[in-house]
């Protein structure tokens, strides 16, 4: 009996005695250690999240608040941007029509804010025969895979300006033809944003002085490389468009 | 008399955690020392993981990253290297290393591959390249390389490497000063006794303490696998770490048995002995 319980006596008092010496080596190593752990193992694939839902699909419908009554009705969301309501069966109504979507807001509870890697939403340009998808953050394997949102910069709906990248050789290559007075549409999983271009402008390599995040209005800007040509390389210039908001719900 | 008694008994058990702490501490160095960040271990990265396969992907991942925005397929940089080529040029990075010597890689065959391939694909699509775009090319094909140099090197190997042949030093002498100090513990058990059977079953206390102080934390951070939760990367780095990790703990768990073939043979010992006195009287 003493060959197991004076071992075990030994070791207890052994941690014990090791535990309060090194109390704070050992909590130090712990707090560190937690830092740099994720809950699971981590993947290394490729694949990014996605939480885009189109609401322009045939039955989709989403709940939105009228600015001018505070009222929370549920619409049917046009590919044009326009909104109609439906009524208490959740079916439009002979007499609905079709309204500006800037006349609502959409509600906090409704809204899923995208996290960095996330597909979130699609951006097009029907002129120019754009089509991307578009995801939050901007690095590499974004990039490759559609526009990429500067992550300090605003979700559509915001009042605020909304940064996005994408590389001139793919995804934002039919910018070389887009001109003042285009139509861009980022569609969202909570609405359809219209913006109008009103410019561009050509800067060196580092893009400084070409935007202003700071800025209370909505204005989107895309950048990509310049010029749009095989081997024009990253250390050449950008090329950045701007166009502002001209209908879509706000945030609340 | 019997306080006597009671006071050597007491004395024996102080003695014998004294040294179940002294083992413990003894096989904490052996674990370090052999199971720790040491030249073999290090040599063992490339053999014993997918080390090598997954910096290939990494290093295709980066060039394809690079690739895209000059508009070129991405695919033009496939089969540049060989995954032997790559594991011979990172078996001699890290021999290099540990021996502190300057490791320069010659890339010349891949960046000939790169070039046949630019041109392969240029001709096909009979593009005829101008001045710009032919410096904007050069510039490419340094980026791809310097991106395989950067990738083939261990900078950290190094220094790892050097600060562990400091520490081995270290350990070595405070290793052998514990097996003295041990040596001594038992010394006074020995001569506490009359009967050896008596300090030898203190010994055995000590050696089974020490062989379940120095199994229980290896055994639960082996059994919980914490360190493949390790947020690192990129995944060969990833791989580097969780076999240095692993490899350290199976290495700790191994050398912890030894004290239940000590406690083996004072058991055996002990009632060997104990049998001859009963035969004797």
């Amino acid at each position: 009996m003493a060959y197991v319980c004076m071992p075990l006596i030994f070791t207890v008092f052994g941690y014990l005695i090791v535990y309060l010496a090194l109390k704070p080596v050992i909590e130090l190593t712990v707090s560190v250690t937690t830092m740099i752990m994720a809950n699971e193992v981590p993947d290394f694939n490729m694949n990014l999240g996605n939480i885009f839902e189109d609401p322009t699909k045939p039955n989709a419908s989403r709940e939105y608040v009228r600015i001018d009554t505070g009222e929370k009705v549920v619409v049917k969301v046009n590919p044009d941007g326009t909104v109609e309501e439906k009524n208490n069966n959740n079916a439009t109504g002979g007499g609905s029509s079709k309204q500006d979507s800037s006349k609502y807001k959409v509600p906090s509870d409704t809204l899923k804010w995208p996290k960095n890697g996330e597909r979130y939403g699609k951006i097009t340009c029907e002129r120019i025969d754009m089509e991307a998808p578009l995801f939050m953050g901007d690095g590499f394997m974004i990039l490759r895979q559609g526009v990429g949102q500067f992550a300090g910069s605003f979700i559509p709906g915001y009042g605020k300006p909304i940064l996005l990248a994408g590389h001139s050789m793919t995804f934002f290559a039919p910018l070389e033809d887009i001109e003042k007075g285009d139509i861009v549409t980022i569609t969202t999983s909570y609405g359809v944003y219209k913006y109008k271009v009103t410019g561009s402008k050509i800067t060196g390599a580092s893009g400084s002085g070409a935007y202003d995040l700071k800025q209370d209005k909505e204005q989107l800007i895309m950048y990509t490389c310049y010029p749009f040509t095989l081997l024009s390389g990253s250390r050449r210039q950008r090329y950045f468009v701007y166009a502002d908001l001209i209908s879509g719900p706000k945030l609340n | 008399m019997k306080k006597n008694s009671n006071l050597r008994t007491a004395l024996s058990i102080i003695l014998a955690f004294i040294l179940s702490i002294v083992f413990t501490a003894i096989t904490l160095i052996g674990d370090v020392y052999i199971g720790g960040i040491n030249e073999s271990v290090i040599g063992g990265i490339v053999p014993d993981t997918n080390y090598c396969e997954k910096l290939m992907k990494e290093y295709l991942d980066n060039c394809q990253s690079m690739t895209i925005p000059v508009g070129l397929p991405e695919n033009i940089t496939d089969n540049i290297v060989t995954i032997d080529e790559l594991r011979s040029d990172v078996n001699q990075s890290i021999a290099k290393t540990l021996r502190n010597e300057k490791y320069s890689l010659d890339t010349s065959a891949y960046e000939a591959r790169l070039r046949d391939n630019i041109d392969a694909y240029l001709n096909d699509k009979k593009i005829e390249l101008t001045d710009d775009q032919k410096d904007d090319l050069e510039s490419y094909v340094e980026l791809i390389m310097d991106e395989y140099q950067n990738e083939i090197k261990l900078p950290a190997v190094g220094t790892i490497s050097r600060y562990y042949r400091k520490l081995t030093k270290v350990l070595i002498f405070a290793g052998l000063g514990l097996i003295a100090f041990a040596a001594f513990i038992i010394y006074l058990l020995w001569k506490m006794y009359k009967w050896k059977g008596h300090s030898l079953r203190y010994i055995a206390y000590s050696a089974l303490a020490a062989f379940y102080m120095s199994e229980i934390v290896p055994i639960a951070l082996y059994s919980s696998k914490f360190y493949t939760r390790l947020s690192i990367k990129p995944e060969y780095v990833y791989e580097a770490v969780v076999y240095i990790f692993g490899n350290f703990l199976k290495t700790s768990i191994r050398i912890g048995f030894i004290w239940l073939v000590v406690l083996a043979v004072i058991v055996t010992e002990v009632y060997v002995s104990r049998k001859s006195a009963k035969k004797k009287h």
